[in-house]
């Protein structure tokens, strides 16, 4: 952010680079090269703040408004059934008790949801009129606060279905820290004829 | 624009673009100070050069790797960030190469898992690579290789692994294809990664091109890589991902040659490629479309963006590539199927996004001015000349060169004027001039 007197410096500096704009010698289609392009500090398209530390703005979590603002974003930490299912440790027994849970919690959801999907349609294309009205907002902020409840619920009950191993295992994997499955190739029944490659470059793990 | 007799620096920036995403100044500057071949040398090591501050900058992206919207915002950092570009153009190359979409695997940390695997690979033995996929369980779930059974062969991973990761059509018979999937029963996933089902394993006798014996999938992939189709097939798409579409017989035979030769060695059928004098030619300068990752990588990199914009996954997507998702089992196919109405609305949609981002609130973005005076621009035609060089390599015709400068020296009404009043104005005009740049098409292409 510059204050005042730098940007009146700046101005006038900007005045004088820029004057006498067009140069005779652009009609004679001279090459565009200007050579080396020399380094930049900073960054031109960011906020200053941030030109040492790239990272990512919010994302939308698709689908429309209206479901987001319900649903909340989806970073809030809370798993759902899709990331609990890829716990490596779990057994059969417990996937199907774990996928009953959340199957059970999709349809204790859903009148909320149909509601929802009504509203969207009572809404139509007045939409973001609508979202704008304080008793449409209210009723939304109950129905958010409502949803990310049963969320947590939900995920209270599943947890005390899986170990604190099981439980670790997930937060490693949420962080891309547990060694995937992918990298682990030998099989489980080497003796079955299974001959490493001759040929083996050894690269550095990522 | 003529190659002929261009200097070091020139070609540097056409490798750049091509075993990477272009770059930043500052890595235009490192690579050519290297010169063409040690920048290469540099580049197709990626192992000697120090990544960990890419690594401590994803720690602190906090993305979920168990969502696939994070997945592909922290491949896209990756490709951004990193000063391992070839590593991440060739973990891209096997990607679309071995096109696994997490829209059927459902599984994003076995998707992630590949990608590591990809990456860690990439450049290695192709052997060991296909050893790999083949034993990978987003695969094994994306191909059917799960339902594979002794008594009821599923031929899917069988027939792709001869048709698109190797051979390709006409070089095998489909009886090839019954027997390769018998030999690959049994290779089936489990929650702890590959999982050799001896009971579903069919030990009878089999014969795949010619090879007869009582063949498991590693025989299958030792008899497929060391096939010369594989290594004119492999040279092809090498050669059509990084120079160009139409690659003559004879490169492709140089290439194949390398990768036979080296024991099909991938770092070395690459470096072919960028040693070859039809890449380092006319030919093959400014001669591809660029991807969508090349589009947006490139831009996050000449422009030097650090903010990213947590949607450009997305808009990706909308362009024609969607990370973790290609089309089908063929993958992207590229070239001039990058263009088409609606992903060309989207490319200029970037553009203006990119441009645009909070112009609004100029005052937090008083850069312009400086970069003006930092590199020494006094008119509006060094100015044009400047950006033309970072976007495009300076390779548009005079005439539009011309209709630029007019833009920079005219004022909103398109009136020309000699002075550009005040910095806003200045920050407006450079935003345009980036912007208009952008739609050219010469920026299409890498």
């Amino acid at each position: 952010m510059q204050g005042p007197s730098s940007l009146a410096i700046a101005l006038s500096l900007s005045a004088l680079t820029i004057l006498g704009l067009v140069s005779p010698a652009f009609g004679e289609g001279k090459s565009g090269n200007i050579g080396n392009v020399g380094s930049v500090d900073g960054d031109f398209f960011s906020t200053p703040d941030s030109s040492q530390q790239p990272g990512f703005t919010k994302a939308k979590e698709g689908g429309d408004g209206l479901r987001n603002k319900l649903l909340g974003n989806k970073k809030d930490g809370i798993p759902d059934w899709q990331q609990v299912k890829m716990i490596p440790s779990l057994s059969r027994e417990q996937r199907k008790e774990l996928q009953e849970i959340y199957q059970s919690a999709k349809g204790q959801i859903k009148p909320m949801l149909d509601e929802m999907k009504a509203m969207r349609t009572q809404f139509g294309e007045n939409k973001q009129a609508a979202l704008k009205d304080p008793a449409t907002r209210q009723k939304l902020r109950q129905m958010r606060e409502h949803l990310l409840a049963k969320r947590q619920a939900v995920w209270e009950t599943a947890k005390a279905k899986l170990s604190p191993q099981q439980i670790e295992e997930l937060e490693l994997m949420r962080k891309g820290q547990l060694m995937p499955a992918s990298l682990n190739q030998s099989g489980s029944d080497q003796s079955a004829g299974m001959p490493r490659p001759e040929t083996r470059d050894e690269m550095q793990a990522p | 624009m003529s190659t002929a007799a261009k200097s070091q620096s020139f070609w540097v920036r056409h490798l750049l673009r091509r075993a990477g995403f272009n770059g930043t100044p500052k890595e235009l500057e490192h690579y050519t100070r290297l010169g063409y071949d040690r920048a290469l040398d540099e580049l197709l090591h990626p192992q000697m050069v120090d990544n960990s501050l890419l690594d401590s900058l994803i720690a602190k992206q906090e993305f979920d790797f168990t969502r696939i919207d994070d997945l592909k915002r922290w491949w896209l950092f990756r490709m951004a960030f990193t000063r391992r570009p070839l590593e991440e153009k060739m973990t891209l190359f096997w990607h679309g190469h071995f096109a696994t979409s997490e829209r059927k695997v459902k599984h994003a940390y076995a998707m992630y898992g590949q990608n590591l695997m990809l990456r860690r690979k990439c450049l290695g033995n192709f052997h060991e690579l296909l050893y790999a996929v083949s034993r990978d369980p987003a695969m094994i779930i994306w191909l059917d290789n799960q339902q594979n059974r002794k008594n009821k062969p599923n031929e899917n991973y069988a027939r792709e692994i001869m048709e698109l990761f190797t051979l390709g059509i006409g070089n095998y018979t489909e009886k090839d294809i019954k027997e390769a999937a018998r030999a690959f029963t049994g290779w089936q996933t489990g929650p702890q990664g590959f999982r050799f089902n001896a009971n579903q394993h069919d030990r009878g006798a089999k014969t795949v091109l010619g090879v007869s014996g009582n063949l498991n999938g590693d025989d299958v992939v030792k008899i497929l890589v060391a096939q010369k189709a594989t290594a004119r097939f492999l040279a092809k798409k090498l050669i059509k991902y990084f120079a160009f579409d139409d690659p003559s017989e004879t490169m492709v035979e140089r290439v194949a040659a390398v990768y036979s030769k080296s024991k099909y060695n991938i770092r070395q059928t690459v470096s072919a490629v960028f040693t070859d004098p039809e890449f380092l030619s006319e030919k093959a300068y400014h001669a591809k479309i660029k991807s969508p990752a090349e589009l947006v990588v490139g831009a996050i990199k000449t422009l030097q963006v650090k903010t990213l914009d947590g949607d450009l996954p997305t808009m990706m997507a909308r362009m024609g590539q969607d990370l973790f998702m290609p089309p089908n089992v063929k993958g992207w196919d590229g070239g001039p199927a990058w263009i088409a109405t609606d992903t060309m609305m989207e490319r200029f949609n970037f553009a203006t996004k990119i441009t645009g981002a909070k112009f609004d609130e100029m005052e937090k973005y008083g850069s312009s001015l400086e970069l003006v005076q930092k590199q020494g621009l006094k008119n509006s035609g060094q100015i044009v000349d400047y950006f033309l060089q970072l976007l495009v390599d300076g390779d548009v015709p005079t005439s539009t060169r011309t209709k630029l400068i007019a833009y920079v020296s005219s004022d909103i009404g398109g009136r020309p004027v000699q002075t550009i009043p005040d910095e806003r104005t200045l920050d407006a005009k450079l935003r345009g001039l980036v912007h208009l740049i952008m739609t050219l098409p010469t920026y299409q292409l890498a």
